[in-house]
């Protein structure tokens, strides 16, 4: 018999910490994870002898790169693994420790995201896989495909796909660890360069590095280590799926469907329950695609919703309250431990600045190319 | 019918190899959504549209469109061509490129599961 998260013993997130985001420098992916840990530890209170288990998020920088990492803190011999699962390897790294926690086999458990673009690898090449267009349908290509299709349908507008941009760069101005700091205006969204389709250079969002780290604990950790129960956030329930074969429904929108829908389920709670959603705008056409797989908005009205502030901090549900991928960045290994705690800090009620009010109910979204799709459901219940 | 093959084994039932054949597949078909890229791999080039195809066989393809084809629409009728996408050190690269008004030189041998 199998069990979802919510059946097994509790799973709180009790300390987060981030290395901001940036552009590329000579700073080591060590120092850059360490940073994090680091910041994840005093934010918990706790010490890093207490961390029992670590997984590791990370596609882009190297093989086996935890221990010469987390040796850093003190070498105490505990199992280390990294996860590679493409944009979404920080959200699974972070399932991963979620689950052992859950079962049971560790207390105290850390799950890190840290990247430098330094390996971008393609497992199309890999698999010797050539199509037509013969290698020349990048990400943003697809999306340009995606976005085309998008207009097409439902008759939306250009302008309307780009205020996407422009809702996140004014969150990611109000986020000290965004790459992307500058609050956009439509035109300067619009203004070349021209990358594919309609997307143009601040529709995309920026591959740099950075860290995240967040801890989680079952409720015996926390008593026993007098950790502050009242700041811990609970994960009602972590899901994870792949693409299958749809019958022409668009991939990317069927495949956050399902996710999202058995996540909610499973967490015992209804999209219109959410406060507070990071999700997957690598693309400015992915948040207006994803809300609508969400069920935060009927189809077709995504564009309408945005537009009337509904996904506004302040608004009905604030989506991307972080600047998202679009600002905060997207160094892939970091992104989404980044939003757990971005996530657990509106929770808190300690995102100064960029504070959604009543947060109570929060949901994490990550894609990651093949097409693999893993979404968490957080409450400070 | 899929495209590219799947020859390892198929992802809709999982059939094997020794279940799966080759058949020809006529490069008919509808545009189901346009792309002009303007940057490939970090750098910018001149500009070419990849378009997605849903063949009148039933796969939906991506491929190139020919290079005259900056008007192509979602919903036109196409079919592929041989065409010259580029010079490489002087030499000629043809490809199968798609366009809304084909000529004799219809790549019909072009696309096959």
């Amino acid at each position: 018999m199998s069990a979802t998260l919510a059946q097994l013993r509790p799973v709180r997130v009790v300390g987060v910490g981030l290395h901001r985001y940036q552009r590329p420098t000579d700073t080591p992916y060590t120092r850059l994870g360490v940073h994090a840990v680091r910041a994840a530890l005093a934010d918990a209170g706790l010490p890093w002898n207490e961390v029992q288990t670590a997984y590791t998020g990370t596609a882009t920088t190297s093989m086996a790169l935890s221990r010469l990492m987390y040796r850093h803190l003190g070498a105490t011999g505990i199992p280390m693994a990294q996860v590679e699962n493409a944009s979404a390897s920080g959200s699974t790294a972070f399932r991963q420790a979620c689950i052992e926690v859950a079962a049971g086999l560790a207390d105290v458990a850390i799950a890190v995201g840290v990247d430098k673009p330094l390996n971008l690898s393609s497992p199309q090449r890999a698999a010797g896989l050539y199509d037509l267009a013969d290698g020349r349908v990048a990400p943003m290509t697809h999306f340009a495909l995606v976005a085309a299709r998008y207009l097409h349908e439902h008759g939306a507008t250009p302008e309307q796909i780009a205020a996407v941009a422009v809702k996140n760069s004014r969150n990611g101005a109000l986020n000290p660890n965004a790459q992307r700091r500058k609050p956009r205006t439509m035109a300067e969204v619009l203004a070349p360069p021209r990358i594919s389709g309609v997307l143009t250079r601040l529709q995309c969002c920026p591959i740099g590095e950075g860290a995240a780290a967040v801890i989680v604990a079952s409720d015996d950790a926390i008593a026993r280590l007098g950790l502050d129960r009242r700041r811990a956030v609970t994960v009602l329930s972590s899901t994870a799926r792949s693409e299958t074969v749809y019958d022409g429904e668009n991939v990317d929108a069927a495949l956050t469907r399902e996710t999202t829908a058995q996540a909610l389920a499973e967490a015992g709670v209804s999209a219109a329950d959410l406060d507070v959603v990071e999700l997957h705008d690598a693309f400015t056409i992915e948040e207006l695609l994803y809300v609508e797989a969400m069920g935060l908005c009927e189809p077709g009205e995504a564009a309408a919703a945005l537009r009337a502030g509904e996904f506004d901090i302040g608004g009905r549900v604030a989506v991307n309250a972080s600047g998202g991928l679009l600002s905060m960045g997207h160094p892939i290994g970091p992104t989404g431990v980044g939003q757990i705690a971005e996530l657990t800090t509106q929770l808190r009620g300690e995102a100064e600045g960029r504070q959604h009010p009543t947060a109570r109910t929060a949901l994490a979204h990550m894609v990651g190319v093949g097409a693999v799709c893993v979404v968490h459901i957080l409450t400070n219940d | 019918v899929s495209f590219p093959p799947l020859a390892i084994g198929c992802e809709a039932c999982g059939a094997t190899e020794q279940q799966l054949r080759p058949i020809p597949v006529a490069t008919h078909g509808t545009i189901h959504s346009l792309a002009e890229v303007h940057l490939q791999h970090g750098k910018s080039s001149e500009p070419f549209v990849v378009a997605e195809i849903r063949l009148d066989d039933g796969p939906l393809i991506r491929a190139l469109m020919a290079r005259d084809e900056h008007h192509a629409r979602i919903g036109d009728t196409v079919s592929a061509v041989w065409a010259v996408t580029q010079i490489q050190d002087g030499d000629e690269v043809v490809e199968p490129a798609f366009t809304t008004t084909p000529t004799v030189t219809d790549a019909r041998n072009g696309v096959t599961t």
